[in-house]
C-alpha cells in the first residue's frame, strides 16, 4: 500500500494555473542550475505555502538561542538534537549555489556554535 | 629520456599544493618544484610587465594584490565566479590548472613526463567543483585518472606508513575545509562509511582571527588602523599565520607589524588567548565530527584511531580538543600537510582496493501526498542518499500530478533536506509524453552516480515506454564547455609559467 504518493509536476499547464516558482536568476540561462524561488504570494497549494515560508529571512540580530529555536525547558539532549538538525541543514548551506542561503548558512552556524559552547559536556 | 612516472597523485590544495609519486621501491615521496618547495602555494601572479605567470611562493609575495589570485578553490563550485586579469576572464578551473602546469612541468624535470595523475577534492565538493577540478587537470594537460576525496586519500596513507587498522576517523583541517571521513581499514583494503565536510572552515579561518587580534592590539597601542590597503592587510595576514605557527610551538610569541601612519610594534600573543579567540571554530568542528559519528549511528567509542591531517591540526587545541572527545590520542605523521598527496599517489597504485561513497544526496522536488489524510507537502525526495557505497544507481518511482500532460520536468536536486529551499537544483530533464493522458502515469527516475562522483539522470515513462537520460552539466561565466577546455588546453602549452 503506497502511503505517500510523490508527484512531479509537469510544464503543459499555462503558468496561471500552475503557480510555479521563477525561473532562475535573471543572468542565468534557464537550464543552469540554481535554486527553487519564490512564486507570487498567493498562498493556494502546498508548493505556493512553501514559497511563502521559503521567501522569509533570518533575523540576524536575534539571540543565538532564539535562531536555532531553543527554548526554556529543553533538555540539554533536545537542544543538542536539535543543534544537530540545524547544523546539518546550514552546514550544506554554507557551500550553496544560492549567496543569500551562504550569507544566512553563517550566521546560522555561528549561533549553532555559540549555543553548543553553553551545553555541559554528554 | 626518462621513462612517465606510472603512479602520480596530486593535492590541489585552498592554500599549498603538493604532488607525490610511488618510487620504484614501492613508497610514496613528495615531489619538490622547481624552487626547491615541497608545498607550492597555491597562489597565482600575472605579471604586468611580462607575459608570465608565477606560482607559488613568488606568487604569493609579489607585493601586487590585485594582480595576485588565491584560494580559488574556495569558489571551484560557483557557476559564475570569473577572475580579470588585462582583459581577459580566467576561470577557476583555468586558475587552478596554472598551479597544475607548473606541478606538472616543474615535476616532470626530476621524474619524469609526468602525463598521468590522480588529483584529490575535499569530500564535500559538488559535482560542479567536481567537474571544474577534472577541467583543471585536462587543460593542464594531464590525463586526470580519478578524482579521489582527500580524507580517503590520507586514511590510504596512514594505512600504508603506521598499518593503522580498524575504524578510522580523518580529521583534515586544512587551510580551507574540513572533511571528517569515517572509514574501516584492514588488509584487504579501504572502506569509506560516511564522509561530511564544512567548505568555508579551515586554517585561513583561524588566520583570520589571529589577524583580529594582531589589528585590535594595534589600535589599542598607537590609536590607528594597521592597513589602509588590501596589499598591507595581506601582510599582516602572513605574519598572522607566522604567529599561529609559532603558538603552536610556543605558549607565547610575538611578531612585528608596523604601518605607515602608527609605525612599528610587537604585538604579544599567549596561546591562551589565541584559543579563547578561536574557540567557535574549534566547537564548529566538533559539530562536525558529531555529524559523521551520526550519520553511522557510532559512538565515539567506536572509533579506534582519529587520523590528523592537515596544517591546521598542528594547533595543540585542536588535538587536545579532539583527545577529550575521544579519550585517546589521535594519531599524526608528522608531514600532516603532505599526506593527502602521499595517499594521492597511493591511490594512484592500488584504488580498486578502495570503496568510496556519495558525498552528498540526490533526489527531485515533488508533491509529498499522504494517502490517509490528502495533506500535500512540497519537498525534496531522495534518490541516492548521501553516503551510499560507489559507483551506485538507484531509482524512484512518481506519478504525474495533472491531466493532459505531455511534457514531464524533473529537477535534479544535490543536498539532504527535505526543503526544497535547502538543496541545490543541478539540473533538469524534460520528457515528452503522448498527450492526453490522465494524472497518475508513473515515472521512474533513476540516478546513477560514477567512480568519479559524477551524475547522470534518466526518466522514463512506464505508460509510453520514453526514455531521455542527461549527464549533469553547468552553465554560467565561470563554467568551461568540454570544447572550451580542449581550446584552452591548447593554448597552456604556450603559456609561460614559472
Amino acid at each position: 500500500m503506497i502511503e505517500f504518493l510523490k508527484r512531479l509536476f509537469g510544464l503543459s499547464k499555462p503558468a496561471a494555473s500552475r503557480n510555479q516558482p521563477t525561473g532562475s536568476a535573471p543572468r542565468r540561462p534557464a537550464a543552469a542550475p540554481g535554486r527553487a524561488t519564490a512564486p507570487d504570494p498567493k498562498p493556494q497549494g502546498a508548493r505556493e505555502r512553501w514559497a511563502e515560508a521559503a521567501a522569509k529571512s533570518i533575523d540576524a540580530t536575534a539571540s543565538p538561542e532564539a535562531l536555532c529555536g531553543i527554548t526554556e525547558g529543553m533538555s540539554p539532549l533536545e537542544i543538542d538534537q536539535r543543534l544537530a538538525e540545524l547544523h546539518r541543514r546550514h552546514n550544506r548551506a554554507a557551500t550553496s549555489l544560492d549567496a543569500k542561503l551562504r550569507d544566512e548558512a553563517a550566521i546560522m552556524l555561528d549561533a549553532i556554535a555559540a549555543v553548543k559552547e553553553k551545553l555541559p559536556p554528554s | 629520456m626518462q621513462s612517465s612516472p606510472q603512479f602520480v597523485g596530486i593535492d590541489l590544495g585552498t592554500t599549498t599544493t603538493g604532488l607525490a609519486w610511488i618510487r620504484p621501491d614501492g613508497n610514496p615521496e613528495i615531489v619538490p618544484n622547481a624552487d626547491g618547495e615541497r608545498l607550492t602555494p597555491s597562489v597565482v601572479y600575472f605579471d604586468p610587465h611580462e607575459d608570465v605567470k608565477l606560482v607559488g611562493v613568488a606568487a604569493r609575495d609579489s607585493g601586487d594584490p590585485d594582480r595576485t589570485v588565491q584560494l580559488i578553490k574556495r569558489h571551484m563550485d560557483d557557476p559564475e565566479f570569473t577572475v580579470s586579469m588585462d582583459g581577459r576572464i580566467w576561470t577557476p578551473a583555468e586558475i587552478s590548472a596554472i598551479i597544475l602546469a607548473k606541478m606538472r612541468r616543474d615535476c616532470s624535470q626530476i621524474i619524469g613526463p609526468i602525463e598521468d595523475a590522480v588529483l584529490t577534492v575535499p569530500a564535500n565538493f559538488n559535482e560542479l567543483a567536481r567537474k571544474a577540478t577534472l577541467a583543471a587537470g585536462r587543460i593542464a594537460g594531464l590525463n586526470v585518472r580519478r578524482i579521489v576525496n582527500e580524507p580517503t586519500a590520507a586514511a590510504l596513507y596512514y594505512a600504508h606508513a603506521q598499518k593503522l587498522r580498524g575504524r578510522i576517523m580523518v580529521y583534515d583541517l586544512g587551510g580551507g575545509t574540513l572533511d571528517i571521513t569515517i572509514l574501516e581499514v584492514d588488509d584487504h583494503g579501504i572502506r569509506c562509511l560516511a564522509s561530511e565536510g564544512a567548505g568555508r572552515l579551515g586554517g585561513s579561518d583561524f588566520d583570520e582571527r589571529i589577524l583580529e587580534l594582531i589589528a585590535d592590539a594595534y589600535q589599542s597601542a598607537h590609536g590607528v588602523g594597521l592597513w589602509e590597503n588590501e596589499l598591507e592587510r595581506r601582510r599582516v595576514l602572513q605574519s598572522g599565520e607566522d604567529l599561529k605557527k609559532m603558538l603552536s610551538k610556543l605558549r607565547q610569541a610575538s611578531e612585528t607589524v608596523g604601518s605607515q601612519r602608527g609605525g612599528v610594534a610587537r604585538i604579544e600573543l599567549t596561546r591562551e588567548v589565541f584559543e579563547a579567540a578561536v574557540s567557535r571554530l574549534f566547537t564548529r568542528t566538533i559539530l562536525l565530527v558529531e555529524q559523521a559519528l551520526a550519520s553511522v549511528r557510532f559512538s565515539p567509542q567506536d572509533i579506534d584511531h582519529v587520523a590528523l591531517v592537515g596544517g591546521g591540526t598542528r594547533m595543540p587545541g585542536v588535538r587536545r580538543m579532539l583527545k577529550d572527545y575521544f579519550g585517546t590520542e589521535p594519531k599524526t605523521c608528522g608531514n600532516v600537510d603532505e599526506c593527502v598527496a602521499l595517499g594521492a599517489a597511493l591511490f594512484a597504485m592500488k584504488g580498486a582496493d578502495v570503496e568510496e561513497v556519495c558525498n552528498h544526496s540526490y533526489g527531485t522536488l515533488a508533491l509529498i501526498e499522504d494517502a490517509a489524510t490528502g495533506a500535500e507537502t512540497y519537498a525534496n525526495t531522495i534518490v541516492i542518499p548521501k553516503n551510499t557505497p560507489i559507483p551506485c544507481e538507484q531509482s524512484q518511482t512518481y506519478v504525474t500530478s495533472e491531466d493532459n500532460e505531455n511534457l514531464i520536468e524533473v529537477e535534479i536536486t544535490q543536498g539532504e533536506d527535505s526543503d526544497p529551499k535547502y538543496v541545490d537544483i543541478i539540473g533538469r530533464i524534460a520528457l515528452k509524453v503522448p498527450p492526453n493522458r490522465p494524472a497518475g502515469c508513473e515515472v521512474t527516475v533513476t540516478y546513477r552516480y560514477d567512480e568519479n562522483q559524477r551524475v547522470k539522470a534518466t526518466v522514463r515513462d512506464e505508460r509510453s515506454g520514453k526514455t531521455t537520460e542527461v549527464a549533469i552539466s553547468y552553465e554560467g561565466a565561470g563554467v568551461l564547455s568540454d570544447s572550451e577546455v580542449e581550446a584552452r588546453r591548447e593554448a597552456f602549452d604556450s603559456l609561460r609559467i614559472e
